[in-house]
């Protein structure tokens, strides 16, 4: 008999035998189905807060690359005293460069309101708003418009707006450290209110232009960053711009997007521990189809002993009891990854929304996180769902390879 | 000597030298001329702050006016903090900027922030000037400063609140002080001051010059210079108003 005809006989007779036990089929099917559904949704969900997060940091953060002192991660709340000097000159040298778009110069700070005898604390932002990526406009409250630049007048966050209970058209009175340590206050007419979908900037916020931002932390011709969009390489734009900006000081850097956050490293080791996670997912549910497989060997005994008497060599028998986990596995990871990708899509249109949870985390994560179904997610999904299954039937299968065929046929494994 | 007055306010005429003679004095006597010394019914001062820190020297010149015990004003005229007003109204602290419309009250942890980015912060400023009422004195030792001779006064406070629990104060006979540090609950170094000169004026002594180093920041450093100094003028009330601070 040819092999590719034993071959398809194998694979005829393992749907065959599948069939003769629908309920424990179905069961084995559904808990790989359940474990690929998980699976997928897991992939996509994990995926969907690593987009969001690249987009986030780009847009509130970094922009593509950033520029600022080496000293500012380190210095905390005293952020004033890590600048970006002479940005006047350095912004027109860096905009000239290739794969340059844009530089927007950004001043962040804190400052506080003294209000009915407690003092209400704030983040402090003076921006351009026109080529700054966080795009402001975008997230104001209706009526509002946008700070002329060099004016007293600032945008407040929704959590600023709540706390103080104060909206657009009021006035506002804040107290901001400068660079040197002194102080110095500003009356704000506030032009809007802004909820940029970020949990962080729930908290209080105070923006404003960033000339307006530098009079009053009196940075003078000073920066706390520059935002650098760029259409190109990152990390080649970067590399570009380092001659420049360590010409005006050695302390300064021009770090690619992805070099700034702490977070987003930690995202690709988030995202080992989950595929670990995914793992063991597909081994519990394959657990079931052991259990399957186990009682199909020994209910089957005697036709094994049957099979081997009448000339089937071992490897096929096992090749059989293969073949019908492998359908099994497969029929329930093709159902479980396809509901996964429907149920992602869903959701990746839906959103789901963390605002309560992310409310005050700075983890640069969005209140509503969608789902990113990547091409590759159902084909690793499925692959690994088959795969551990197919790897934990050969426990139970493994008890063929010492086949007896006479014990076989007294019904003894 | 009083260290609000020693430092930005100056103005209030603190370490006029008391005719009080030379015989030993105790703790307490030392402590009453300190209180004594450092109060006038009046004064008017010129003169200027020298922050010396990791940037570099920044120099802010101001004017400053007092009555009593309780009422001071102080207007920057140069500098960084130009066009600033700070007025004390027995412990209310109100601070004025040019770019903003209202007064602003310091309070709570604001009052630990620096005026004028030097080592002086607004709760020095701020609080009852007698330092009788708040601390018990008790002599530690005796020192030359300076060349002259001091008595050092150990002066712990009566009641917790107070912004300095422990203060050490060297005191020239004549109930002057010379140099001040100020430490924490568990006697840990916060802020030193030093007398560098001194100025006649109205027949009384009075601190022209004085070094100010607060020990948790490091490298930096406070020079407060009068140029000019008149005790017991006429000021007129009006001076010390929320009024005064509007632009």
């Amino acid at each position: 008999m040819k092999k590719s005809r034993v071959q398809k006989q194998i694979w005829t007779m393992a749907v065959r035998n599948i069939t003769r036990r629908p309920r424990r089929s179905v069961l084995s099917a559904l808990a790989i189905g359940v474990a690929a559904l998980t699976v997928t949704l897991l992939f996509s969900l994990i995926d969907g807060v690593k987009f969001d997060m690249a987009t986030n940091l780009q847009r509130y953060t970094t922009a593509q690359v950033l520029v600022e002192d080496r000293g500012l991660v380190r210095a905390g709340a005293q952020a004033l005293a890590y600048t970006v000097p002479e940005v006047s000159t350095l912004i027109p040298r860096l905009a000239a460069r290739p794969g340059v778009v844009a530089v927007s110069p950004r001043i962040t700070s804190g400052g506080s309101v003294f209000q009915d005898g407690d003092a209400v604390f704030f983040g402090l932002m003076g921006q351009d708003f026109a080529t700054d990526p966080m795009q402001l406009k975008e997230f104001l409250a209706p009526g509002g418009r946008l700070p002329v630049a060099g004016e007293r007048e600032a945008l407040i966050s929704s959590g600023l707006a709540q706390k103080l209970g104060i909206q657009a058209g009021q006035t506002l009175t804040v107290v901001t450290q400068t660079r040197r340590g002194s102080s110095n206050g500003m009356t704000f007419t506030l032009t809007g209110v802004v909820q940029p979908n970020l949990g962080v900037f729930q908290t209080p916020w105070l923006f404003t232009s960033f000339e307006t931002a530098g009079r009053l932390t009196k940075l003078g011709d000073a920066a706390t960053g520059l935002l650098i969009t760029a259409d190109g390489d990152p990390a080649a734009v970067a590399a570009d711009l380092t001659p420049l900006v360590t010409a005006v000081s050695p302390e300064l850097t021009a770090r690619p997007w992805f070099q700034t956050s702490t977070t987003w490293g930690l995202m690709d080791l988030a995202g080992i521990i989950y595929g670990f996670i995914a793992l063991i997912f597909c081994a519990l549910a394959s657990t079931v189809v052991i259990n399957t497989m186990l009682m199909v060997v020994l209910e089957r005994s005697r036709e094994i002993g049957m099979l081997a008497a009448l000339g089937m060599d071992q490897r096929d028998i096992r090749n059989l009891f293969l073949a019908e986990s492998a359908v099994l596995s497969g029929l329930g990871a093709l159902t479980g990854v396809v509901l996964g990708c429907v149920v992602a899509a869903v959701l990746s249109v839906t959103g789901l929304d963390y605002t309560e949870a992310m409310k005050g985390v700075n983890m640069g994560v969005s209140n509503i996180i969608r789902p990113q179904l990547l091409v590759q997610t159902p084909i690793i999904t499925f692959v690994l769902a088959t795969g551990v299954a197919l790897v934990f039937t050969l426990v139970p299968v493994g008890r063929l390879r010492k086949l007896a065929i006479v014990d076989a046929l007294r019904g003894e494994l | 000597m009083r260290l609000r007055m020693l430092s930005l306010l100056v103005l209030i005429g603190s370490f006029a030298v008391s005719p009080l003679g030379a015989q030993a004095a105790s703790a307490e006597e030392l402590l009453a001329r300190l209180d004594h010394n450092e109060t006038s019914a009046s004064a008017h001062s010129v003169g200027s702050i020298t922050v010396e820190d990791r940037f570099g020297t920044k120099v802010s010149a101001f004017e400053s006016w007092s009555q009593g015990a309780d009422r001071s004003l102080v207007v920057f005229t140069a500098g960084e903090e130009k066009g600033q007003k700070i007025l004390r109204l027995k412990d209310t602290i109100y601070v004025s900027y040019p770019e903003a419309d209202k007064p602003v009250k310091i309070q709570g942890a604001a009052l630990k922030d620096s005026v004028a980015g030097s080592d002086f912060s607004y709760e020095d400023m701020a609080g009852d000037r007698s330092l009788a009422s708040r601390y018990s004195p008790r002599v530690i030792g005796q020192e030359s400063l300076g060349g002259e001779a001091c008595t050092i006064l150990e002066l712990r406070a009566k009641k917790p609140g107070v912004a300095y629990p422990l203060l050490k104060i060297w005191v020239t006979s004549g109930g002057d002080g010379r140099k001040v540090e100020k430490y924490s609950q568990n006697e840990r170094l916060l802020k030193t001051q030093e007398v560098l000169a001194v100025i006649k004026t109205a027949g009384r002594t009075v601190a022209s010059k004085l070094a100010l180093s607060d020990a948790l920041k490091g490298k930096s450093k406070t020079l407060f210079e009068l140029t000019k100094i008149e005790l017991d003028i006429a000021v007129p009330p009006s001076k010390f108003s929320l009024e005064e601070l509007t632009f």
